[in-house]
């Protein structure tokens, strides 16, 4: 049986608080994850789990409202993915791409928990 | 008459989207939701669960949503199972494969949770107007 519209908003509401005061910490891991699988040589697991993660990150972030890191969360996953099909590592035009996209994300990541 | 759609199993390994899509599906939908966060968890709890419909996540680690769906239909107990898949990856020849290979449908990732209970319910009653 659906619930009230209040009801259902209120729930709503709770977990989009969540989810952006979490938002940070999920960004802080995409960066550790990314930064471990760059300072490796190439590997096909550790670049397959960097992109799930960000996949992961773009999806959910888009779900709960966060369209514009959700969109940058993609461009990141967009590098990756060219690593994982290519099965090479990044050049360096596309390490630099992603340091900042990493960086944007995080500046977007700590304004949506500032709320 | 067309079945009622009213139980789903919902197979999605992120918690954050497990947590508003069960808001939008229960709440919203008013359907009854079984979670899975895996391939693997689907295959072993779809037969207690006896769902109306499954809503798969496409990628997830371990068994993707295509391998699970592969693997249910190879199993006439489970082959009987619809399933929705769920992706980013939306374009018109990607829902084509997922259908080809036994989905009814594509729902879209992000999704609005205050519609997402529609969505699965047209796609459920468009693959069963038409089996009629």
């Amino acid at each position: 049986m659906p619930e009230s519209g209040d009801r259902v908003q209120d729930a709503l509401a709770k977990l989009k608080l969540k989810f952006a005061g979490d938002l940070p910490a999920k960004v802080a891991r995409v960066e550790a994850q990314t930064a471990a699988f760059l300072a490796e040589p190439w590997k096909e697991q550790v670049c397959s789990e960097t992109y799930r993660l960000i996949h992961s990150l773009a999806g959910s972030a888009g779900t709960y409202g966060h369209s514009e890191l959700g969109s940058t969360a993609r461009v990141a996953e967009g590098l990756l993915k060219g690593s994982l099909e290519s099965r090479r590592p990044l050049g360096e035009p596309e390490k630099k791409e992603l340091s900042a996209v990493l960086a944007k994300m995080r500046e977007l990541a700590a304004a949506a928990a500032a709320g | 008459m067309m079945k009622t759609l009213q139980r789903i199993l919902m197979v999605e390994d992120e918690p954050d989207i497990q947590a508003v899509a069960r808001v939008a599906l229960e709440a919203v939908g008013g359907f009854t939701v079984e979670m899975c966060s895996s391939g693997r968890e689907a295959l072993e709890q779809v037969g207690k669960c006896q769902p109306d419909l499954i809503l798969m996540d496409v990628m997830m680690p371990g068994l993707d949503g295509p391998s699970t769906l592969k693997l249910l239909r190879e199993n006439p107990e489970t082959a009987k199972y619809p399933v929705i898949f769920m992706t980013a990856k939306v374009q018109s020849h990607e829902v084509s494969r997922y259908k080809d290979i036994g989905g009814l449908g594509v729902i879209a990732k992000p999704f609005d949770p205050m519609t997402l209970a529609a969505s699965v319910r047209t796609l459920w009653e468009q693959n069963h107007a038409r089996v009629g």
